[in-house]
């Protein structure tokens, strides 16, 4: 396994660098933000440990520069900034894991190995289908540009059918996903909604597949 | 009732007040009124009679008094002999018995008035009696008597008494209310400002806390502007204080981070560790932990309300500069003096060495080839300059790197620069000796400038 520490630290990068060896790890070490980026882009890593505060490039900017590029390489984030908001940002840019400085050793090693299980699969920050767009951090749906207003239970449908591009979704499933377990919700309701989502988000958008369910589609034929 | 009054509500009083000067006002008002009303009805029935008696005293003396005498009103004559006895009187008279007793009548006989009782003419209330003499008579000179029943009078003063008991309770009682409502109305605002106030005390910090203005143009709301121009500088300085607290904790942790998972990784990796070097990076961040608390407290004790200075005494710049340079010999650049003459100034050793000290260590740090320190007189002060010849630094972040945890180093790894703090301490220093600080252009690099007191010890 192959790790990039970007880390303006000196003195703890090169303490990592030796740790993370000597767990049989392959560590490369960048001191600045820049270096960092270059490093990751071009070299095939397993997991990437990014400081927030960096010099030439901030740790929020390197993740999202990578996120925009997709390249899915887990991150793992590191700060000496507590705020809530500090950590709520750096996770809702991109980053798969945010550890507050001074950190333990031991969950930072627990929780790389948690990293690599899960792997590198696609995982956008934000959902994308076609020149359809949506944030679910800032709760912002776009078409080309152009902000849609919705409901949030549309947003959470919509967001369900954007995270199964160009598969056909029940609507038990919907149901099931969308909305609340309880209540007398009828199944009828699922194409009420689907409906109102066709209105605003485009009819040839959302494919009716007849005795199976619905289908969002990139691009309309 | 010191007591009482002071438990009233501002409201209660300045009304209360409004209230009882008023009635006072009035009761007085009133009084005179009634008395004046008295007395110029008096007058009136008095210059009545008194014409009456004149009248038929002329005719007695021209003898051509009718019997009986003609007379308006409720008058009743009487022409009365110097023996007492009724020689005339009017129809309404009593043409026997004068209505004035023999004493009474001796002492008007040059004329007079005086009350008498009513019953003596057989009506009700004092009567009003004018004495005219007239002129000659048989034995003495015969005096007019007019007398006039005073119930008329009395009523006329009694009516216009019980119009005022009536109405001035009614005209006080409706400025009483109007008092109540107008003041009520003066003072909504000071109440809105003082739930206003009660609100921000409740509220939780973070909300920007203001009174509210009202719309007016008076002392109420230039209370109010004053007062929220107060709660934005709090608000301010709290801001200013927070993030200094939050930057100073990130700027702790950093080292504290180091620290711990350079001993992590070293006991994780126990006989693999390079003990000495472990050792050698301890002691650095270590180190830089303490300067860290050292430049934190002193920035604190900068803040108190009354700086401490330490000890004073005469200091010479060139001396102190050459002691500094000396201290970075071993610095990446050569750091060198120009000072021919003695300059000295009154101030803390120790202090200015810090200022010359976090100066120098800044211009090391950017300085290509070189850092120069210098001292020279400039009018009453002494200026003394620090230059490197560095990439120097933007015009517009010349004043931004002197607050606390400004760091401009884009392109620079954390372990060559500081905290940020030490363009900070110095000038807080500076200012402390009353001088000034700031950061100029040389060519290329900075010099930074600081202005002193000179004080001219030769």
């Amino acid at each position: 396994m192959r790790l990039l520490v970007v880390e303006d630290e000196e003195r703890l990068a090169a303490a990592l660098q030796r740790g993370l060896q000597g767990e049989g790890f392959a560590v490369d070490v960048a001191l600045t933000g820049p270096a960092g980026l270059d490093l990751a882009r071009h070299g095939s890593y397993d997991a990437v440990i990014l400081d927030v505060m960096l010099p030439g490039l901030s740790g929020y900017r390197v993740v999202r520069a990578l996120r925009a590029e997709s390249n899915w390489v887990p991150v793992l984030m590191l700060s000496a900034k507590d705020g809530e908001y500090d950590q709520a940002d750096g996770l809702d840019v991109g980053a798969d894991d945010y550890l507050t400085k001074p950190f333990s050793y031991v969950v930072l090693l627990a929780r790389l190995r948690a990293l690599l299980r899960r792997g590198a699969p696609r995982r956008p920050a934000v959902l994308t289908a076609g020149d359809l767009s949506l944030d679910p951090a800032r709760r912002r749906v776009t078409r080309a540009g152009v902000e849609i207003v919705l409901t949030s239970r549309e947003f959470a449908l919509l967001e369900y059918l954007m995270r199964r591009p160009g598969e056909v979704v029940s609507k038990i499933e919907l149901l099931d996903h969308v909305w609340d377990a309880a209540v007398d919700t009828a199944p009828n309701v699922v194409e009420v909604y689907v409906g109102y989502l066709r209105r605003k988000v485009g009819r040839e958008r959302l494919e009716t597949v007849r005795g199976a369910g619905y289908r969002l589609v990139a691009e309309p034929a | 009732m010191v007591a009482w009054w002071r438990r009233l509500s501002l409201r209660s009083r300045l009304t209360l007040l409004a209230v009882g000067g008023l009635a006072a006002g009035l009761a007085v008002g009133g009084a005179v009124l009634v008395a004046a009303l008295g007395v110029t009805l008096q007058r009136s029935v008095d210059s009545e009679a008194t014409q009456t008696g004149r009248d038929v005293a002329r005719l007695v003396a021209e003898g051509a008094l009718p019997e009986p005498v003609p007379v308006t009103g409720e008058q009743q004559v009487q022409v009365v002999d110097g023996q007492g006895r009724v020689l005339a009187a009017s129809l309404n008279a009593d043409r026997l018995v004068p209505v004035l007793h023999d004493a009474e009548l001796a002492a008007v006989r040059g004329g007079g008035k005086r009350f008498v009782a009513g019953d003596r003419i057989g009506v009700t209330g004092p009567v009003r009696v004018v004495a005219v003499p007239a002129g000659a008579g048989g034995t003495g000179p015969p005096t007019v008597l007019v007398a006039k029943p005073m119930t008329d009078l009395q009523h006329s003063v009694q009516v216009a008494r019980n119009i005022l008991v009536v109405a001035f309770p009614l005209l006080i009682g409706v400025l009483a209310v109007v008092t109540w409502r107008l003041v009520g109305a003066t003072l909504r605002p000071v109440e809105s400002l003082r739930a206003g106030a009660a609100e921000i005390t409740a509220a939780p910090s973070g909300r920007p806390a203001r009174l509210p203005v009202p719309a007016s143009h008076d002392e109420i709301q230039r209370l109010a502007v004053t007062l929220n121009d107060m709660l934005e500088r709090l608000e301010t300085a709290r801001a200013r204080q927070r993030a200094f607290v939050a930057d100073a904790a990130h700027e702790l942790r950093s080292p504290l981070a180091n620290l711990r998972t350079e001993l992590e990784v070293a006991q994780r990796l126990g006989d693999r560790t390079d003990w000495p070097e472990v050792a050698r990076d301890l002691l650095a961040d270590t180190q830089r932990l303490g300067r860290l608390i050292d430049d934190l407290l002193l920035l604190a004790r900068a803040d108190a309300p009354h700086p401490r200075v330490g000890a004073v005494e005469p200091v010479e710049l060139g001396g102190l500069l050459r002691a500094v340079a000396e201290q970075y010999s071993g610095a990446a650049v050569p750091v060198s003096v120009a000072a021919d003459q003695p300059a000295w100034v009154e101030g803390e050793p120790d202090g200015l060495r810090r200022v010359v000290a976090n100066l120098v260590d800044n211009a090391v740090r950017h300085a290509r080839t070189g850092v120069v320190l210098a001292v020279r007189p400039d009018r009453t002060e002494l200026l003394v300059t620090v230059t490197d010849d560095g990439p120097g630094i933007p015009a517009a972040d010349r004043e931004r790197v002197f607050e606390r945890f400004t760091r401009l180093d884009d392109a620079r790894a954390r372990d060559a620069g500081g905290a940020g703090l030490g363009l900070a301490i110095a000038r807080d220093l500076v200012r402390r000796h009353g001088g000034s600080v700031r950061l100029a252009d040389a060519g290329p690099g900075v010099r930074a400038e600081v202005r002193l007191p000179s004080t001219n010890v030769t």
